[in-house]
């Protein structure tokens, strides 16, 4: 059965290639527009890998990892955030909040699939 | 990737239409931090889809943009005419980097030079003039804390000080 990856970005653009390129690799992909609009599928049912965005309208990224840590379910879940600075501050938030790694914006399609098949378990 | 390519230029335009209207409404609450919280978030979207389906020229120019911003939203610096002008003035350059109507090439880069050149401007200026008025507020509350002070004072005249007829212990 194909592994579900939710994918969260309030940016269509990037929710469409991010989706695009997982498809491809044979992912069940799932969209999320910001953190609030994500929370909706973390409902009991089976994912295999968060990755998203951490700024956002409504819900950050930041917010979302932590509410996602608190739900016993998902308390293992890998999860990838989308990055455009380099800045090891806002890494470090996430971090905190539970990621488990970062992808840094632009990014290659194999570079994603890359980070992708790193963290899924 | 082309349609990819043109979804971000429909959103970029987006983007770009929801600066000019945040800063239309800027210009009369120069304080609103939902506003500037929106402008930097626009901004952020633009350099990172720049970035990401090649507009590398949008990207640059944003991440100026976006530093002045953040810098702004976390109170480093003040909105103020020159900085609401200069907006506009990018929010133009923006849309001439997607408009494909405009040829030329060359006068759209000294246009994008001569904008970062501002900004790099006005950030510096802004920095310094926050600077000086730390420093002077500084100043006046020592002056205002001027009523009781303690010094501590050390006196260590050496054996020597009597040879001049000096009475340090009169």
């Amino acid at each position: 059965m194909a592994k579900k990856i939710l994918i969260v970005d309030d940016s269509e653009s990037i929710r469409e290639v991010v989706k695009f390129t997982l498809e491809n690799e044979g992912f069940e992909v799932l969209v999320g527009n910001d953190g609030k609009d994500a929370l909706r599928f973390f409902d009991g049912r089976d994912l295999d890998m968060l990755i998203t965005d951490l700024h956002m309208p409504e819900m950050n990224g930041i917010e979302l990892i932590k509410e996602v840590r608190l739900k016993e379910e998902y308390k293992r879940i890998p999860i990838l955030f989308l990055t455009t600075e380099s800045q090891t501050q806002k890494k470090m938030e996430a971090k905190e909040a539970g990621a488990t790694g970062w992808i840094v914006k632009p990014f290659v399609p194999v570079k994603l699939i890359d980070a992708v098949n790193k963290v899924m378990r | 990737m082309e349609n990819f390519k043109k979804k971000f230029i429909e959103e970029a335009l987006d983007h770009i239409n929801d600066i000019e209207v945040a800063i239309l409404e800027l210009e009369k609450d120069v304080t609103d931090k939902a506003l500037i919280e929106k402008i930097f978030r626009a901004m952020h979207s633009l350099k990172g889809g720049g970035a990401m389906f090649g507009f590398e020229k949008v990207s640059e120019f944003t991440h100026h943009l976006e530093n002045i911003y953040d810098s702004i939203r976390n109170g480093e610096i003040l909105v103020d005419k020159l900085l609401l002008e200069l907006t506009f003035k990018s929010i133009d350059h923006l849309k001439t980097l997607f408009d494909t109507d405009v040829a030329d090439e060359k006068q759209i880069n000294n246009n994008q030079k001569l904008l970062l050149l501002e900004l790099e401007q006005f950030l510096s200026d802004s920095t310094v003039s926050e600077k000086s008025s730390t420093l002077h507020n500084e100043t006046s509350k020592e002056a205002n804390n001027q009523t009781l002070n303690t010094y501590y004072i050390k006196y260590a005249p050496k054996a020597t000080i009597f040879d001049t007829g000096t009475n340090p212990l009169f």
